[in-house]
């Protein structure tokens, strides 16, 4: 089956101060979620990403160079990302819309990236040769 | 899987949370209470923003309580005093036995050890029992403030002033010396009434009960009369009391959001697991010889929950054990209290007779009302009924003062 990867894209410290019972009842529902996708063998992984320590390498005159991640005043941040499969397109959108990461904040969004099937390429290569 | 989700979370977030702050403050010592509360709550939070990702582990209470136990130590190495602190804080087993009922939830030793830290005569009452609502019990500031009436900020203040009020008098968090025993015991039964009282009657507000409060005060009284350390019979009569009141918890308002007197709550609606776990303490309160508020009130609730109606019910016997209570207990409560049963065994005019002077208290007018409206003199009677509703502090007693006006 296809697999897709779910970028759940926020704002950093938007919603910092969410009261306590709002947050274990969004918890409840996240995690309600996941435990869905996890027991129909859907789930591949994920993980949720730490805030800080960001830093960013690129190469300048030849050498790579470390500076600090965007995190400061960044207006869009990654906070975490699943793994999933599913049948195609049209099935990662329906199970994305019940994600609760995208009721916990305004300003969330989860971005879907289909996962280069290289096991089927590397299969039709060998059965061309 | 979602219902599991859900208890499992709930419970983590209350017990779990509970239990581990009383195990770290215990490690920390009273000036550190705060931090373990920082520690739990910093655990608890990552807790639950990664086991969406993961899943939750085989044993999360353990998972738990290393990351509050790591968290503790960076706030202490802030301090600067963690390193001597560290090796203290290893060993923080986490209990293995999940939580059944909320009734039933065993006191571990170090929440016992807390909630005596936390109820000490030096606090006044109502400081002790929002100090035990947060740190033992573990609710949160909003809920306390919500069921306390007061404004979140009042709470915390409250709570800060508590804490350092503890640290100055450098209580140790542990059960008390076995001399201190019985009077720190006291002092703890006293909160657990008051805690227990604000949920079963509240103060003022929208709602007439917290249910949450009363659980929580029947959980910590029936626990402490199980605990070797404490186990008494003033503990246990303290337990019966709890256990037969919370009972008629159910009926306490109508469904119409009106309070309902006793005679008219529906008897078949009261909790039988209750009534028979508070019998069972009231009869282990039998041991001992001595006679307290705790057995005289637990007598006068078991009276109550075990008449087949209020019209049943043996108010001669009520009278005289509120007799017995007044001797040891002055309030104008009591005084209040004995006069309805005094009116309910010898009718209205020795109850009108026996009624204190009633100035500000809405129950005392109400019932005044009731014993003029039996004696015929609806004019009288009226007037006062006037005056309670004027003075009911919530709104379902406002409610029912209104439906007699109509009468």
């Amino acid at each position: 089956m296809p697999q897709y990867m779910l970028l759940l894209h926020m704002v950093p410290n938007y919603n910092i101060d969410l009261p306590r019972e709002k947050m274990l009842e969004m918890t409840k529902r996240y995690m309600a979620w996941s435990d869905a996708l996890r027991q129909k063998g859907r789930l591949v992984g994920g993980e949720k990403l730490a805030a800080g320590g960001v830093r960013h390498i690129r190469v300048k005159d030849g050498k790579p160079v470390a500076s600090d991640g965007p995190y400061a005043e960044a207006k869009d941040v990654i906070g975490g990302y699943f793994v999933i499969e599913a049948r195609d397109g049209a099935e990662v959108e329906a199970i994305v819309q019940d994600c609760p990461h995208l009721a916990l904040a305004p300003t969330n969004w989860i971005e879907i990236r289909p996962v280069d099937d290289m096991a089927a390429v590397r299969k039709a290569a060998a059965a061309a040769s | 899987m979602g219902i599991e989700v859900h208890r499992l979370v709930d419970s983590l977030a209350r017990d779990s949370a509970s239990r581990l702050v009383a195990a770290l403050a215990r490690r920390l010592g009273t000036g550190r209470i705060a931090v373990a509360e920082d520690a739990v709550q910093h655990a608890l939070l990552q807790a639950l923003s990664n086991w969406p990702f993961k899943g939750v582990p085989a044993r999360p209470e353990a998972w738990l309580a290393v990351v509050a136990k790591n968290r503790a130590l960076d706030l202490l190495r802030a301090e600067a005093r963690g390193a001597v602190l560290a090796d203290e804080l290893l060993p923080l087993a986490a209990p293995s036995v999940e939580s059944q009922g909320r009734f039933d939830r065993e006191l571990n030793d170090d929440e016992l050890a807390l909630l005596f830290a936390v109820c000490h005569p030096a606090l006044s009452p109502e400081m002790r029992v929002t100090f035990a609502l947060k740190t033992v019990c573990g609710l949160t500031v909003a809920q306390i403030a919500n069921g306390l009436l007061s404004e979140p900020s009042a709470i915390a203040q409250r709570l800060v002033r508590a804490r350092r009020q503890l640290e100055a008098s450098n209580v140790a968090i542990a059960a008390p010396p076995p001399d201190h025993l019985a009077d720190r015991a006291e002092s703890v039964r006293t909160a657990l009434y008051l805690m227990f009282n604000e949920g079963y009657s509240a103060s003022s507000g929208e709602a007439l009960v917290q249910p949450e409060f009363c659980v929580e005060a029947v959980r910590l009284a029936r626990a402490l009369a199980r605990h070797p350390t404490t186990a008494s019979p003033e503990s246990d009569a303290l337990a019966a009391l709890l256990a037969l009141t919370a009972a008629r918890l159910p009926t306490r308002v109508g469904l119409d959001g009106v309070a309902q007197l006793l005679e008219d709550q529906p008897r078949e609606r009261w909790d039988r697991s209750l009534i028979a776990l508070g019998l069972g303490h009231l009869e282990r309160s039998a041991r001992g010889d001595e006679l307290t508020v705790w057995h005289l009130r637990a007598e006068i609730a078991a009276i109550h929950v075990t008449a087949p109606s209020a019209a049943a019910t043996d108010w001669r016997r009520i009278a005289a054990i509120y007799d017995e209570l007044s001797e040891l207990d002055g309030s104008p409560v009591v005084a209040l209290a004995r006069a309805v049963a005094v009116g309910r065994a010898e009718g209205p005019a020795a109850g009108l007779a026996a009624l204190p002077v009633t100035d500000g208290n809405p129950y005392g007018e109400a019932a005044r009302g009731v014993f003029l409206t039996e004696l015929g003199r609806r004019e009288e009677a009226r007037h006062h009924f006037e005056t309670a509703t004027a003075l009911a502090r919530t709104e379902p007693e406002r409610r029912l003062m209104e439906r007699r006006l109509r009468i």
